[in-house]
């Protein structure tokens, strides 16, 4: 009933509104005029691709390579008036000149000035029409196809580090994935179905699903609302910001004529970074230490082992894959093996040094990549066709990515957007896309029993590419004791047919009226429509291990996704002049959304004739699933606009919004903005008007919503397997979406018309978390979704613009650095204080704790002792230099009893010693951590293990980029440096590693008998000899040893280009080496620093920091060839 | 003038005309079902109750963590050094609390029993309410049979729910089938609790009866009960539900003096008319299908997820070796590896050496063999904790764990409630009546029979069980080591239950659960450890001295 009363105030305020616009000038109409010139930059060069128009007459054309321009106005609306000549491009401040409009030819010819700091440009996110900005009152950032000369695989890799406060981070390298993107600062505690990222439009479509069907060459610009202040035009959807792309149009034509442009790039990808491996191994040897000790009988307890006969690796992995069979043998045990699934005794430890170099050692991580190839053609089109201005494209990428057997991505794309001007007063605009892509892989990025786990587990001796006397690559590859991970990476590659093929159209329609000066009117239609199948199959005959033994049964799984979404909406804008000084408008608009799910799979097991596709083959293990969903939504909004002689301008907003994911008892909300502006470099007394020719100070408050998934608002049970029925989420029909309240704050300034100053203060505050809140399980129930806590973040971001140098002996350089600075907390969590997983991750179940006045974000877990401090009070003065407690050549303060040194485990025999339980800094319960020498963990007073202890962030303190253009001549750079600093990982492949003794940090060959450490040392972190002396390898879990700094500097993009010119008599020609993710700085030891996993309650990679045994990062080398004609 | 009324006109017209067209946003969920759909008509109510039993089955061994695994390893069940389920932490000797505190090391295996035995004790409570209001409104599953079977089964898994709960926490909320929807209750002590789950097994008795007066109804469907293609009739129904009803009475206890003041009459009528074989359920990997991912999965594939322990079936031993072991430097030494069992108990590998019992544990076992003596090549010794390990596995359900979780398993052995009965009758002074219970058990494994109640095992020093001492058992004991051998591996917490009853566990071993703090945060009450102020202690130092 509420909901409707506010409809109707809603419609009356509408009414009253439009009525004030109908005391309107009418504007009579009378002659005819042809209009020509040529615009030209400072240096004299023609400007191709100048817009020139009377916005008045909404009349726009561009400029040819010469930079002329034509422009012809209809007879019937020429009647001798006066009107503004605008000239425009964008990376030059506009001009205009005011000219009397009459009959017969005139020609105006324009210079433009390079806008350096684009204060000038046009923004049309956020904002109820296109408006300069330097009008703007809140931040929008925006980035053009000039910005972006490294074209990216994907559309938003291409925009990393070229906004300040928006993370872009390739979480996984495998080819056709889209990046996670971060605008500022995470908004939800639990993002789980939903993530974390902003809503995305392309021309006028309301995205749902990836972007890397889009073809991002054909992006004209794309503009970022970074919060909630300025994306409230956008409600429900928008509280984590709108990223609107902007493709490219045929716009600016004035004759017929097509341009076509040709470009290629054809190079290689490779992976970076190679965490390494121990070389050494601490097994039993014979006496030349060519062959390994084979146990064949039960050493004695604490005596020697049997070694009654020895093996070369070669020949046990020999004998147990070259077999008949489908399942390899078992392995024999070596002695000295004290891989993750042995039982080394306490005197093995103590007592292994892993200093033996392996007979025989390979790179297995060369072996599994390879130089994939990296090709990207584009071709395109653009001009005007009988009087319909147009651009096409057709586009192909083939990324093999750079893993032995995959394939990749391949993505065909085919693009035709058209513009129609229909008299006077209408115009049609059309969008349309169509592609097709192929990805290979799907699922190989993480997991247990997955290739890159398993090649995290490969040791040094290990040939994955070891094949038997049939030619057959070996499951076995590596027979130590290690559990199912010692299992060949590139079998699954090799033999798993996985794949993914997507179908993807977008299109838009949009139709302006504009009947007068002061009105106009705009429909819009968006669909985005995909399609997508997924298949799995692993034939019947696999090879594997003995660990894997159902797998010669083979299985095959297929799953089809459909989705559509589509928005519509009618817009109505009307313009008055209030005053000679005071400008005002009036936006009204009624916005449709919805979005259609279909999804539906299969899966079964035991393959009954090889070879067979279907799952009618498929004989055990049977699954289906399917699922459908619709999400509906109406915005009604009017924004307002007051603009004071272009100094100060004030922007209001208020939206309603419907949603059908809101609970039924709140089904509609209201949303707002009020923002101001102020330019005091426009005022006759502004005192520096030589120094800062610019100056604008601006304020935004606004509100803006992220909404709950599909089924959260209802009672649910979840059917089981047979048909069980268990209650799963007890409904809420008070659900609602989580608001964001965000305050910006900040300036832009420009200093002697050349350096740009943007910075920016922001509070944003998510109220109304949407948390899934364990209720009791007497209800039944076990959860239910609630409206409870609030996030706060504040940020500081800002950018400089330096041109330092300027057509100086023909070379122009300038640098463009940006930052920001995030800060997440929750302020109040109306629920208990609980953890969250980094995406159920192994070993993370207690990763982030979410407890009020914690920060977001923070990595928790155990912790080795690095300072005497951390002691009990009673044995921080029995710790320090020549103390009973040292700090090691680790960090790690370690026992070594009185009048010893941490260095003397070896020369005077004391790794065997062990600290009496009493005499132990946390009682007799942890007497086991005062091993000798032996790192101790953080204790409760009770004994147990701190748990909670902060060992980094997933939020970075500090995010910072810095582009520098450079040219001379024909020759162009562009160099991109992009850093993240103080962001933590959770390096979960290295913290396995330690289990099965194969990091490199446990290589002690080259060690002094001072420095080398027992393979105990770095062991499990158990409470017993038998299960470690108190080592560093910790079950599973974060710890300060295994969450590491992920800071880094990375030169992201890097482009040097010459331009050729004509190549004979034709096209304009040129040539580019492209170099993307090329180097990486950063003290991590994992493959990149830039990592973590998707999904989750965190929803981001982002915030899941964890190297999971993830797809590493591609860097690319290609070369580029352009030609234009 | 005109035009510009009519353009704002049509424009005021199609926004308000699109404003007041809300109803899209009214969108149905037609992934998930909701109560008021489960519960739409009496077929679908019966479809409900049909998957109860199942449900209570994979909520106390389909889960590999909870206190199932917990349990195993306190009482020395299982032992298995892995940290995984609370088994590393729980084996722990000397003990060590229960940490309750949020997020610690075994949060959600201290959690998830409670969690799933819950709801479904609240399912088993909707579900009947559900088929008493449709009695109420004279609709029909189809006789009256039907509909009292599903009322009695509703009541049924009421009951073994609460029931279940009450063995592992110290405090539990009471939902029976009068609960209200809306109701949380407040939480009672487990012997409340307890009185309450088993009045709902008395009503699950009394309305099955009236079922069968009713219609002369026959059957249990095998789906309902036991997953396999037998189904049961009502007096086989009502003989499971009476040796629920002697497990749980007679499992409740904490401490010895509450074993002793159990009801023991109740409970030996309970058990003499309990189930005539064993209980089984048929696992099954097929959708739907019943499992047992611990006892017959996890724990049958190597060692270091589960080892025999000697501490208490090593009494089979007949060499000395067990006594050695048991004696030496308390129970912390490390010669558990080296104690080679050798026994006339056919559950046991044949054999003098260890080669000779490794050559005669050729999996799978022989029929009647439980154990099996590794290949040394398998040992997983844990020199912290060698009460823990030897060179034993318990691997009578190897053959289901390798047809990857198909077959048969006991859920609920006779011998368990013969020895209840045995129990009992000992308990009330009747150990003639108990003799032939004791003994058929033994003899069904080579055992020699007690002559007499009052005599020790036969067999001098080659007597089964001889404990730590090395004394020959009594009939008590006996009947303590026949009913170890059965109950291993098969239910839930069984030995634990019984042990902390008989006062064997290792001193300091907490003797129950707090109520998980995961449940105490939904109330907003403050959580605690186990030992804690107020509640009960842990187990003294028990009857063989540790």
């Amino acid at each position: 009933m509420l909901e409707r009363v506010g409809m109707r105030r809603l419609g009356a305020s509408i009414l009253a509104l439009l009525l004030s616009f109908a005391t309107a000038e009418v504007v009579s109409a009378q002659s005819a005029a042809t209009i020509t010139g040529r615009i030209t930059n400072e240096t004299g060069q023609p400007l191709f691709g100048a817009g020139v128009g009377i916005e008045a007459l909404a009349i726009r054309v561009g400029t040819d390579e010469d930079g002329r321009y034509t422009i012809t106005v209809p007879g019937a609306r020429v009647r001798g008036q006066q009107v503004v000549l605008q000239a425009r491009l964008f990376g030059y401040a506009p001009q205009v000149k005011s000219i009397t409009l009459s009959e017969g030819s005139q020609t105006h010819d324009f210079v433009l000035r390079t806008d350096v700091n684009r204060m000038t440009a046009v923004v049309v996110t956020g904002v109820a029409e296109g408006t300069e900005k330097t009008k703007v009152p809140f931040t929008i950032a925006q980035v053009t196809a000039e910005d972006m000369p490294v074209p990216g695989a994907n559309a938003f890799s291409q925009l990393q580090g070229k906004v300040a406060g928006m993370q872009i981070s390739s979480s996984t390298g495998r080819p056709g994935a889209d990046p996670q993107i971060l605008l500022r600062a995470p908004l939800s505690i639990n993002a789980s179905g939903r993530g974390q990222q902003p809503l995305v439009i392309v021309d006028g479509i309301i995205f749902q699903g990836g972007i890397s069907d889009v073809n991002p060459q054909d992006i004209e610009s794309v503009e970022v609302v970074k919060g909630a202040a300025a994306a409230s035009l956008y409600g429900s959807r928008a509280g984590n910001g709108v990223i609107q792309i902007t493709t490219k149009r045929g716009k600016g034509q004035t004759n017929d004529g097509i341009r076509f442009n040709v470009s290629t790039e054809y190079g290689a990808s490779d992976i970076e970074r190679d965490p390494g491996l121990s070389r050494s191994s601490g097994l039993v040897m014979n006496e030349d230490y060519s062959r390994y000790c084979v146990v064949t009988v039960a050493p004695a307890p604490g005596g020697q082992p049997a070694c009654t006969w020895t093996t070369s690796m070669e020949q046990e992995i020999r004998r147990v894959n070259d077999i008949v069979a489908p399942v390899t043998l078992a392995t024999r045990s070596f002695i000295g093996d004290a891989g993750i699934s042995s039982a080394p005794t306490g005197t093995m430890l103590r007592h292994n040094y892993q200093v033996n170099p392996w007979v025989r050692t390979y790179e297995p991580v060369k072996q599994m990549l390879t130089n994939g190839a990296f090709m990207n053609t584009n071709v395109s089109m653009s001009g005007r066709i009988a009087g319909t201005n147009v651009f096409g494209s057709v586009s192909n990428l083939n990324q093999a990515g750079s893993v032995l057997y995959l394939d990749g991505f391949d993505r065909n794309g085919f693009r035709l957007n058209a513009d129609q001007q229909v008299g006077e007063n209408w115009s049609i605009s059309g969008t349309s896309f169509f592609s097709k892509s192929y990805s290979d892989g799907q699922n190989f990025v993480g997991g247990n029993a997955r290739p890159w786990f398993s090649l995290s587990r490969t040791p040094a001796f290990a040939n994955i590419l070891g094949r038997d006397s049939q030619g057959r690559l070996h499951p076995r590859h590596n027979p130590l004791v290690q559990g199912n991970q010692n299992y060949n990476p590139l079998m699954d590659l090799a033999f798993t047919r996985q794949y993914q093929e997507d179908s993807r159209f977008l299109g838009s329609l949009a139709v302006k009226y504009r009947p007068f000066t002061w009105a106009d009117a705009e429909w819009n239609f968006g669909y985005d429509y995909a399609t997508g199948t997924a298949e799995a199959m692993r034939d019947k005959g696999f090879r594997t291990s003995a660990q894997n033994i159902s797998q010669p049964a083979g299985f095959f799984a297929r799953g089809n996704a459909f989705g559509q979404s589509l928005n519509t909406a009618l817009n109505v804008t009307m313009r008055r002049q209030l005053t000679s000084d005071l400008n005002g408008s009036v936006s009204l608009r009624y916005l449709y959304e919805q979005q259609d799910n279909l999804s539906d799979g299969l899966s079964g097991g035991t393959i009954a004739v090889a070879g067979l596709r279907t799952a009618s083959a498929t004989t055990t293990g049977f699954s289906i699933s399917s699922g459908q969903s619709t999400v509906s939504q109406i915005g009604l909004f009017a924004t307002g606009r007051l603009d004071y002689m272009g100094k100060l301008i004030f922007d209001g907003l208020v939206r309603r919004d419907g949603a059908s994911v809101f609970g039924i008892d709140n089904r509609w909300q209201t949303y707002g903005r009020a923002s101001i502006l102020y330019r005091p470099s426009e005022e006759a007394w502004w005192f520096a008007k030589d120094v800062v020719n610019e100056f604008k100070l601006r304020a935004a408050y606004g509100t803006a919503g992220n909404r709950p998934i599909f089924s959260a608002q209802y009672e649910t049970l979840s059917i089981g397997s047979g048909g069980t029925l268990t209650p799963a989420t007890l409904g809420n029909p008070l659900l609602g979406p989580e608001v964001v309240r965000e305050t910006d704050i900040g300036f832009d300034a420009e200093l002697f018309n050349r350096y740009g100053v943007e910075f920016s203060v922001i509070k944003a505050v998510a109220d109304d978390q949407i948390l899934l809140v364990p209720i009791s399980a007497s209800a039944g129930f076990s959860n239910q979704w609630r409206n409870a806590g609030t996030l706060t973040n504040d940020i500081v971001e800002g950018a400089l613009n330096v041109p330092i140098l300027e057509a100086w002996n023909g070379v122009s350089w300038s640098t463009r650095v940006a930052f920001d600075m995030p800060k997440s907390k929750i302020t109040q969590l109306d629920v208990l204080p609980f953890f969250t997983s980094a995406a159920g991750a192994q070993g993370t179940a207690a990763m982030f704790f979410i407890g009020e006045g914690e920060d977001f974000g923070n990595i928790n877990g155990v912790a080795f002792v690095t300072s005497c401090r951390e002691f009990p009070a009673a044995f921080q003065a029995r710790c320090g230099e020549g103390k009973e407690w040292q700090k090691n050549d680790d960090g790690f303060v370690v026992w070594v009893g009185q009048g010893n040194t941490w260095r003397e485990g070896i020369t005077k025999n004391l790794w065997n010693a062990v600290n009496p339980a009493s005499d132990s800094p946390w009682g007799a319960t942890a007497s086991r951590t005062n091993q000798w020498g032996m790192p101790m963990r953080i204790r409760n007073a009770d004994g147990t293990a701190v748990s909670t202890n902060v060992n980094g962030s997933a939020i970075p303190s500090l995010r910072w980029s810095m582009g520098h253009n450079v040219s001379w001549n024909k020759v162009s750079g562009y160099v991109l440096f992009d850093a993240i600093q103080g962001r933590s990982v959770f390096n979960l492949s290295r913290s396995w590693n330690y289990g099965d003794l194969m990091n490199v940090d446990i290589d002690q060959n080259g060690k002094s008998v001072e420095t080398a450490k027992p393979i105990g040392y770095y062991w499990r972190a158990g409470s017993g000899d038998g299960i470690g002396l108190g080592g560093l390898y910790d079950a599973l879990g974060p710890s300060n040893l295994n969450v590491e700094d992920a800071s880094f500097v990375k030169l992201r993009e890097l482009s040097v280009g010459y331009r050729i010119g004509r190549l004979g008599r034709y096209g304009d020609w040129s040539v580019n080496l492209i170099g993307r993710n090329l180097l990486t700085w950063s003290d991590y030891k994992g493959f990149d620093p830039e990592t973590g996993l998707n999904g989750g309650t965190n929803g981001s990679g982002i915030l899941n920091a964890v190297d999971g045994f993830n797809f590493p990062g591609l860097r690319t080398v290609t070369m580029q060839f352009n030609v234009g004609f | 003038m005109r035009t510009k009324k009519l353009f704002l006109g049509v424009f005021a017209l199609v926004v308000g005309g699109l404003a007041a067209c809300s109803d899209n946003l009214e969108v149905l969920n037609e992934n998930n079902p909701d109560l008021e759909r489960v519960y739409k008509e009496p077929t679908d109510i019966e479809a409900v109750v049909a998957t109860l039993y199942r449900t209570y089955h994979q909520g106390t061994q389909g889960a590999a963590e909870g206190l199932n695994s917990q349990s195993k390893a306190m009482s020395f069940e299982s032992y298995g050094q892995v940290a995984n389920f609370g088994m590393n932490l729980r084996g722990l000797i000397p003990r060590v609390a229960i940490d309750n505190s949020r997020g610690n090391q075994v949060a959600g295996g201290n959690n998830n029993n409670w969690s799933t035995i819950s709801r479904l004790m609240r399912t088993a409570s909707v579900a009947t309410q559900a088929v008493d209001r449709m009695l109420a409104a004279s609709a029909t599953m189809g006789d009256a049979g039907r509909n009292l079977r599903s009322r009695s089964f509703g009541f049924f898994v009421n009951g073994i729910s609460l029931g279940t709960l009450a063995l592992g926490y110290d405090s539990i909320h009471v939902v029976t089938t009068k609960t209200a929807a809306a109701t949380i209750p407040a939480f009672v002590g487990y012997a409340a609790a307890m009185d309450s789950a088993l009045r709902m097994l008395d009503s699950a008795i009394t309305v099955m009866n009236a079922a069968v007066v009713a219609t002369g109804m026959t059957t249990i469907p095998a789906a309902w009960i036991n997953g396999g293609s037998a189904d049961m009739t009502p007096a086989q129904y009502i003989q499971l539900v009476r040796s629920y009803r002697a497990r749980l009475r007679a499992g409740v206890a904490r401490t010895p003096t509450e074993r002793t003041a159990v009801n023991w009459t109740l409970v030996l009528a309970d058990a003499q008319n309990g189930i005539a074989t064993d209980h089984q359920v048929l696992l099954s990997s097929a959708a739907g299908g019943w499992s047992s991912s611990l006892d017959a999965g996890t724990f049958q594939t190597s060692a270091s997820w589960h080892q025999v322990s000697l501490l208490y079936i090593g009494m089979a031993d007949t060499s000395g070796a067990y006594q050695t072991f048991a004696n030496a430097a308390g129970y912390t030494n490390k010669i558990g590896m080296d104690v080679l069992v050798l026994t006339p108990d056919t559950r046991w590998p044949s054999g003098t050496t260890r080669g000779a019992q490794t050559a005669a544990s050729a999996l799978p076992l022989v029929a009647g063999q439980y154990i099996s003596n590794r290949d040394p090549g398998g040992d997983q010794p844990d020199n912290s904790n060698p009460s823990g390990t030897s060179q034993y596995d318990h691997r009578r359900w190897f053959a289901i764990s390798q047809n990857t979780g198909n077959g048969t398993y006991v859920f609920m052995p006779k011998v368990e409630i013969d020895m209840l009965a045995a129990e009992a009758d000992i308990r009330v002074g009747a150990g003639a009546v108990a003799l032939p219970l004791v003994n058929a058990s033994r003899a069904a494994h080579g055992l020699p029979a007690y002559a007499a109640a009052g005599a020790l095992a036969p067999g001098g020093t080659g007597c089964v069980p001889r404990l730590p001492n090395g004394a020959c058992g009594t009939l008590l004991e006996a009947m303590k080591y026949e009913k170890r051998m059965e109950t291993q591996l098969t239910g839930y917490m069984q030995w634990f239950n019984d042990s902390r009853g008989w006062g064997d566990l290792i001193a300091g071993t907490p003797l129950h659960w707090p109520v998980p703090y995961q449940e105490m945060d939904t109330r907003n009450q403050a959580f605690y450890p186990m030992p804690s102020a107020g509640t009960l202690g842990v187990a003294a130092v028990g009857t063989y001295g540790f």
